[in-house]
């Protein structure tokens, strides 16, 4: 009987995520099961298009592979070979940086929000700007009116006990903006980064199929039907004056927020990039750049979804916050489209007030989707993209705010 | 039930927030207007329409 157990544990040491997963606790080892589970799921998710899948597939396998392959150290510690999220000594930093494979990019690329900025650049790079210059004010109104969650979650975080920096990062889910919550959240939520990136990230996916309801619960189809009259022709905005507009822009921003200044800056010199026309340089921000640090973000935020770093009581309260915040944002952004409406005599539809909501471009093209589904003529876009190109402005405008404010009064 | 001092705290800096980015938001737009009223002057050679 000895015999036959000796020889099973021999058999464990071989097969050490099996054995690690014995040796641990019952909540530990549930944990680890759920998240491997969870991974394949988002992979599954992903590859139907239920989620986004350019930063869902790579998320799943992260998170798979990093619960299933737990080993054991020499002096008995658990741990993998793919990041250490927890180093802070320079000496031990050195070691780890030549143990663990993805080491060298959360250390140098993910822990400094650089990935977060060349994820910003790439977007720049595709945004149209011309659709907020067309109509700058209605553009912004829209996108203040979208942030009612990015406001509201704050204090309620507060309320259910988070910490400011805690309760700021998880209400910038409210922005739907990814890369700005993992920007904020790095600065501010050292602790939760993860949980709260993990969790805006997986929201995110989640507007695509939540907010149709959202639109077709707070607006009648005859609503959704209006098709605006345009009162005066609207002259084209030229080339010249989108790179006016980020130059200048980028400027006030940066003076204003210097905190912030790595994401006005990357958001920017996209969209400079794109209207100078440089072929060769819209190429490779549009593509390695934003596909290349998609693909690490996704990965890396798989990779750190370990057991130990997400079993905390606190995800819980992330999870119903975030989406929270999601949905307030969407009705403050409803409630704006209606006000616009009410001042307008009608004459504007008001789905578009969601698309201030700046997951870019996926709220537009719900708001034109859903206008579609009751009126195939009548074409919202362009509205939108300008309230879903300046909600980006106004998380990151906010982000800097929160980021300034919170880190002033430590 | 009353609200503790430190979520009065943070409704009030939740307000702060939101007005300073509505007025920086605002800001940006007239920026916007003056951009474009100044690049299309200049396109036009500085006369006016």
């Amino acid at each position: 009987m000895n015999t036959f157990a000796e020889a099973l544990q021999n058999l464990l040491h071989i097969f050490q995520g099996i054995e690690t997963l014995i040796n641990s606790s019952p909540a530990i080892l549930a944990t680890r099961v759920g998240l491997i589970a969870l991974g394949v799921l988002l992979v599954w998710l992903g590859k139907r298009g239920t989620l986004e899948p350019l930063l869902m597939i790579p998320m799943g396998f992260g998170m798979t592979a990093v619960n299933a392959g737990v080993l054991a150290f020499p002096g008995g510690e658990q741990g993998t070979l793919f990041v250490n999220p927890l180093i802070t000594d320079p000496s031990q930093l050195m070691t780890w940086l030549q143990i663990d494979f993805l080491q060298p990019i959360y250390t140098f690329a993910f822990s400094n929000g650089l990935i977060a900025c060349l994820v910003f650049m790439g977007i720049g790079s595709l945004l149209d700007v011309g659709y907020l210059l067309a109509r700058p004010f209605e553009s912004m109104f829209l996108a203040l009116c979208a942030e009612l969650g990015t406001i509201v979650v704050f204090p309620v975080a507060i309320a259910l006990g988070l910490n400011r920096g805690d309760a700021a990062s998880i209400a910038m889910v409210g922005g739907a903006d990814g890369p700005m919550v993992l920007f904020t959240s790095l600065m501010l939520s050292k602790d939760l980064f993860v949980p709260i990136t993990v969790v805006a990230y997986l929201y995110l996916g989640l507007t695509y199929g939540g907010y149709p309801f959202l639109i077709r619960l707070l607006i009648p189809a005859k609503l959704r039907a209006i098709k605006p009259v345009k009162v005066k022709p609207q002259k084209p905005i030229t080339s010249g004056e989108k790179l006016a507009f980020a130059t200048i822009s980028c400027a006030v921003l940066c003076l204003l927020f210097p905190v912030a200044a790595p994401l006005f800056i990357s958001l920017f010199v996209g969209v400079a990039v794109k209207e100078s026309g440089i072929k060769e340089y819209v190429s490779v921000i549009s593509g390695p750049i934003l596909y290349g640090s998609t693909f690490f973000m996704g990965l890396m935020l798989g990779v750190l979804c370990e057991a130990r770093t997400v079993l905390d009581p606190k995800i819980l309260i992330l999870l119903g916050l975030g989406i929270l915040a999601l949905l307030l944002s969407g009705i403050g952004g409803i409630a704006g489209g209606y006000i616009l409406w009410f001042f307008k005599a009608g004459n504007f539809n008001p789905v578009v007030g969601i698309a201030g909501v700046s997951c870019v471009p996926t709220t537009a093209k719900v708001a034109q989707k859903e206008v579609s589904r009751v009126a195939p003529t009548v074409v919202i876009l362009p509205e939108a993209l300008g309230a879903n190109i300046t909600g980006v402005i106004t998380s990151a405008v906010i982000a800097g705010i929160y980021v300034t404010f919170i880190k002033a009064s430590h | 039930m009353s609200i503790s001092p430190e979520v009065m705290a943070s409704i009030n800096d939740a307000g702060i927030v939101y007005a300073t980015t509505a007025a920086v938001s605002f800001f940006v737009a007239a920026l916007i207007k003056l951009i474009i009223w100044t690049v299309q002057r200049y396109n036009r050679g500085g006369k006016t329409e």
